[in-house]
This record gives structure tokens, C-alpha cells and sequence, in this order.
């Protein structure tokens, strides 16, 4: 039995199947889950970001072009509510929260948990082509049209962002020798 | 991987870094809280399935200084028309009449909306208005809307609200002044004034096996844990304390924060967080898990909390409304202003839309309005339906939204 392709599913839920909906929902709410969590670098807020993004989503689904890939499209959508989450930091009241977002990776090597909490202390710009190039696998040129960026500007930022974690490898190595 | 790192060192470096970030973020464990998934999910396939504001009513939806003016509007022409402000006709004694609809008092696919404003009561179901500025000392619509308890008098009584009939009376040691339904639907919580003083009851959804649970507490709604299986309220000397509803037993919750006095308290939806509030601090206290309590101030004024999320709340007061988002550590806030002083707050069940009561001049309308989305900017409230058109009533609005 061949699978119905997101662009079908997105159809048939847009004419009311709840079961589309539901099918659609649960092909993709991992990896939304994994890009929320990534992106924002807090695995509480990432519950809220995916919930968020798939209301959103799902409500405007009379909009969406069925003839362009879906899974772009809703990673926008995550991609935009973690960064407004992560802008509203700025305006912090009550306690103290760190300049960077904690990492709390757990079931991770720590080779791994170095690496993933190298990426959560790059700039959130940074942070998203990384995630989007190196977790999701897609080419810059489809990075920059989903973030609406020249390729040039997004080749520009991976390069910046890989250099900013050698640098941080560099600096965990030099204090593992150290110590 | 073919992209090509641009800073030329020569190093083999970028290819192995590029390896290491492939295998760490495609393994990255899901890790979501236990309901987080359903959550979604249920929050999805209602957005899938709703028509969206923006095809539904867009004339409706207008940002609140356009709405405004045309509240004022509607308040003046209400007062010069001299119309009766309130209406007894409709009332639970006998079943309500499917014919006499007031759809503006029931938001778009609410299962039921309440109003308490001022001792009158409005009640509305899909199709039905129950009750329509009836006196009434407390009301509380039981989760699904099955039931509607109102409390008049020193008497408290159960309604079906599918037929009318009245299915529980029971007789109180005093005027009920608030009642609270648990999330699940088998307990309820009231207050009731004896003596002078405010007593808190606990008792089963049958209005039966009544449990006096403290003699002397303040005149603030309780609120139930989401288990149903504690309540939180507030002592007569300000302090917080939950009852809990199996073992009987009253924990009182140490200051801290600096509040005086709460006159709000509300439980998260699906955690022991806790929110408390007085005339200027907000207070969330972690009632199981044990985590650092946050504090915040709020804006100067009576306030009413709405938990729109698991982690994310409304604190309405003055002309403010405050979001905050739990973080740990910390809180992160952003603020819509309305030109009306809020007197009352209530959320949707899927916490897309907010209800709020607007006082000014001495005179109350609810409307309905969308959640405004956390963001760093200024987002103005797009108000979506008035549900109750200005009505002199200047004191705290109670709202419940199922």
C-alpha cells in the first residue's frame, strides 16, 4: 500500500479528514519536536514552540501550495516561534537565566552532549542554518529560501558557525589537557 | 556532505566537524514531557478541523483601538436607549427554551460561557441561553457542561443543562459567594459566609459528603490541582495552603516573594505549578516537584490568572495584560495593554483564545479575543466577539469558558 504524500494528506485535512490531519501530524511532529529543541536549546520550551507551530500550521492549511514540499514550510513556522520565544528572553524579569540556553541533553554520548552544547551556545541566526544544514540535511539553497536569505548570507553564516564550533573545540580541548 | 567551508585553512577538520553534527543532531533524543505529544496533537486536529479567524470573520477582527470605539458606541447607545440592564426571564426552574438565542454570549465553538458580574448570572450553551443577568450569587458550568451549579440564597443546586431539571439542592450553612468544579468532574469546592467569615467546603460532585475543609479563609476563588485530588485557597491570614482531597490534610505553603494578601491563585493545567497573586507580585510555586519558586511583579491592580499552557499564563490587571512564560530558569514576559480596566480573565480550553471582562466608567462588557502570540513585539489585541454589551457592574468579573 503506497503511502499519501504530505501534499494529499494536506488536502484531504484541509476538506476535513481528521484522519489526514492526525496522519500528517504524526509523520512529522518528531522532527519538529527535534528542530524546536535544537533551535531554542530548552527542552521544556520545545513542547510549547511544536505546539504552537502546529496550530498554526494546521490552521492555515487552506493557504498552504499543495504543489511545494510541506515539511519546509512547517519547519518555518517552528524555526520563527522559537526565535520569538527566544527574543522575548531578552526582557527576563524574576530570576537570573543564563546568557546562553542550558543544554540538559540527556541519552547522548559525550562526545555528542560536547558538541550539541557547543551548537546551543552559537548566535540562534547560526544556530538555525546548522540545525537546518546538519540535522534536517537541507542544501543552503533550500535553507535560504525558507529563511528568505540570499545563499550567499546562509553559506556565510554555516561558515561562520562551523569556525565558531572549531573554536569551541579547540577551547574544551585545551581544557581537557589542562586538567 | 558536499558544502565547503569557507575559511580555507586547509584543515580536515570541517569535513569531520560536519560528520560529528550530522550523526549529534539526527540522533537527538525526543524528550518531550509525557503529554506533550497528545497536547499537540489534540491542539492540531482542532486547528485542522476549525475554521480559521481569518476565513471565518475577518471583518470581525480589529485591532483594539477600532474596537474600542466601537464598544464605547455601543455602551452609549445602550444607555441613551434607556434598555432594561438586565432580564430575569430565563431561568432554570423550568427547561430553557431552545427558540430564544443569544449566539453574541457564547464564543465560537464554546461548549458553554458563564458571566457572574455584579450578583447576575448569564449562562450559555450551543443554541440556548440558561440564564440571562438572573440573580445569582455563585455559578460554575462542570467540565463537558453536563452540569450547572448556582448557588442563591443559602441554597446550591445542581442543573442539567441538556434539560432544565434540577438533579441536587442542597442547603448551606450560609450564602454561597463562590464555587469551583474540579477538572474532573466529581468534586467541588465552595465558599460559603457564616458568621462573618468565609468557610471553604469540599464535597462530591453529588452535593453530597460535604467536608468543611477550613473555617476561616479569604473571600478568593480555590483552585483544583489537575488531578483533581487537591485544592489550593487562601487562609484567612493570607497565607496559601492545599487541601488535599484524599488525605484530608491542609499543607500550608511558606511565604515568599513578598506577597501580602493573594487575591488569585490558579493551578496550571497539567502540573503542580501554582500561581498566586496580589495587588502587585505574581508567585509560581512548584506544590510537587519542589522546584525554585519564581517571582515577578505584575501590574498595580486586582488580578486575575489564566493558564493558557502548560508552562504559559495570563496575569490580567489594571489596563495590563501580562503573558509570562516558565522557563527554567527564570520567566519571560510580554505585555498587551488595553484602554479599560480588566476585571475579569478566563481562557479557552485549548488556550488559543482569552475572554476578558473591561471596566470603565462604572460600567462591564466581556468580550472575546484571540490570545495575542508571545513575541517580542507589541501585539494588539485583536478582540473577535463581544459577548456582553456594557452593563453597569464595576466590581470583579468571575468567567469560565468550556
Amino acid at each position: 500500500m503506497v503511502e499519501p504524500s504530505d501534499g494529499e494528506l494536506v488536502g484531504r485535512a484541509h476538506r476535513g479528514s481528521r484522519d489526514a490531519a492526525a496522519m500528517l501530524f504524526e509523520r512529522h511532529w518528531a522532527g519538529a519536536w527535534r528542530l524546536a529543541r535544537t533551535v531554542s536549546g530548552r527542552r521544556d520550551m520545545a513542547d510549547d514552540i511544536v505546539q504552537d507551530a502546529f496550530e498554526r500550521a494546521f490552521a492555515a492549511l487552506g493557504r498552504f501550495d499543495q504543489s511545494r514540499p510541506f515539511a519546509p514550510w512547517l519547519h518555518r513556522i517552528v524555526i520563527n516561534r522559537a526565535l520569538d520565544l527566544l527574543r522575548s528572553e531578552r526582557r527576563l524579569v524574576g530570576l537570573d537565566v543564563a546568557a546562553h540556553p542550558s543544554s540538559e541533553w540527556r541519552d547522548v554520548s559525550a562526545d555528542d552532549r560536547a558538541l550539541l552544547e557547543a551548537v546551543a551556545t552559537l548566535t540562534p541566526q547560526r544556530r538555525v542554518v546548522i540545525v537546518l544544514r546538519y540535522g534536517l540535511g537541507y542544501s543552503p539553497a533550500e535553507i535560504a529560501r525558507m529563511l528568505e536569505l540570499p545563499t550567499g548570507t546562509v553559506n556565510s553564516r554555516l561558515a561562520r558557525a562551523l569556525d565558531d564550533l572549531r573554536e569551541r573545540e579547540r577551547e574544551r580541548e585545551r581544557d581537557a589537557e589542562r586538567t | 556532505m558536499t558544502f565547503g567551508n569557507g575559511n580555507g585553512n586547509g584543515s580536515a577538520m570541517p569535513s569531520e566537524l560536519e560528520r560529528r553534527l550530522e550523526r549529534a543532531l539526527n540522533d537527538v533524543p525526543v524528550e518531550a514531557s509525557s503529554d506533550a505529544h497528545d497536547r499537540a496533537r489534540a491542539a492540531a486536529l482542532t486547528a485542522a478541523v476549525a475554521p480559521a479567524p481569518g476565513r471565518w470573520s475577518q471583518w470581525r477582527v480589529v485591532i483594539v483601538a477600532a474596537v474600542t470605539m466601537v464598544l464605547v458606541t455601543t455602551g452609549v447607545t445602550l444607555a441613551a436607549s434607556g434598555e432594561r440592564p438586565f432580564s430575569d426571564t430565563a431561568t432554570l426552574t423550568r427547561p430553557p427554551q431552545p427558540a430564544q438565542l443569544h449566539t453574541g454570549l457564547l464564543p465560537r465553538a464554546a461548549r458553554a460561557f458563564s458571566i457572574l458580574a455584579g450578583g447576575r448570572a448569564w449562562v450559555a450553551v450551543p443554541h440556548r441561553v440558561l440564564l440571562h443577568g438572573a440573580p445569582r450569587s455563585a455559578i460554575a458550568v462542570s467540565p463537558g457542561a453536563v452540569y450547572l451549579l448556582e448557588a442563591g440564597g443559602r441554597r446550591l443546586r445542581a442543573v442539567a443543562v441538556d434539560t432544565g431539571r434540577v438533579v441536587q439542592t442542597q442547603r448551606t450553612g450560609g450564602p454561597v459567594t463562590t464555587a469551583v468544579w474540579s477538572p474532573f468532574p466529581i468534586r467541588i469546592a465552595y465558599l460559603t459566609e457564616v458568621g462573618g467569615h468565609q468557610q471553604l467546603h469540599d464535597e462530591w460532585g453529588t452535593l453530597s459528603h460535604d467536608y468543611l475543609v477550613d473555617r476561616h479563609v479569604a473571600a478568593v476563588a480555590p483552585s483544583w490541582r489537575w488531578d483533581s485530588l487537591a485544592v489550593a485557597y487562601v487562609r484567612a491570614d493570607g497565607r496559601v495552603a492545599v487541601h488535599s482531597a484524599s488525605s484530608g490534610r491542609n499543607t500550608v505553603i511558606p511565604p515568599n516573594c513578598g506577597l501580602r494578601h493573594p487575591t488569585a491563585l490558579a493551578f496550571a493545567p497539567t502540573s503542580g505549578l501554582l500561581a498566586i497573586a496580589d495587588r502587585t507580585r505574581l508567585r509560581i510555586v512548584d506544590t510537587t516537584g519542589g522546584a525554585p519558586d519564581v517571582c515577578a511583579a505584575h501590574s498595580p491592580g486586582a488580578p486575575s490568572i489564566a493558564w493558557v499552557r502548560p508552562r504559559q499564563l495570563f496575569v490580567a490587571a489594571g489596563t495590563t495584560l501580562l503573558r509570562y512564560l516558565v522557563l527554567r530558569p527564570g520567566l519571560g514576559t510580554d505585555t498587551t495593554t488595553v484602554p479599560a480596566r480588566i476585571t475579569g480573565l478566563t481562557t479557552s480550553p485549548d488556550g488559543r483564545r482569552i475572554a476578558l471582562a473591561l471596566t470603565s466608567g462604572g460600567s462591564t462588557r466581556v468580550v472575546a479575543a484571540s490570545a495575542p502570540p508571545f513575541s517580542e513585539q507589541a501585539t494588539p489585541l485583536h478582540v473577535l466577539q463581544l459577548l456582553l454589551p456594557a452593563r453597569p457592574a464595576a466590581g470583579p468579573v468571575t468567567l469560565s469558558w468550556q
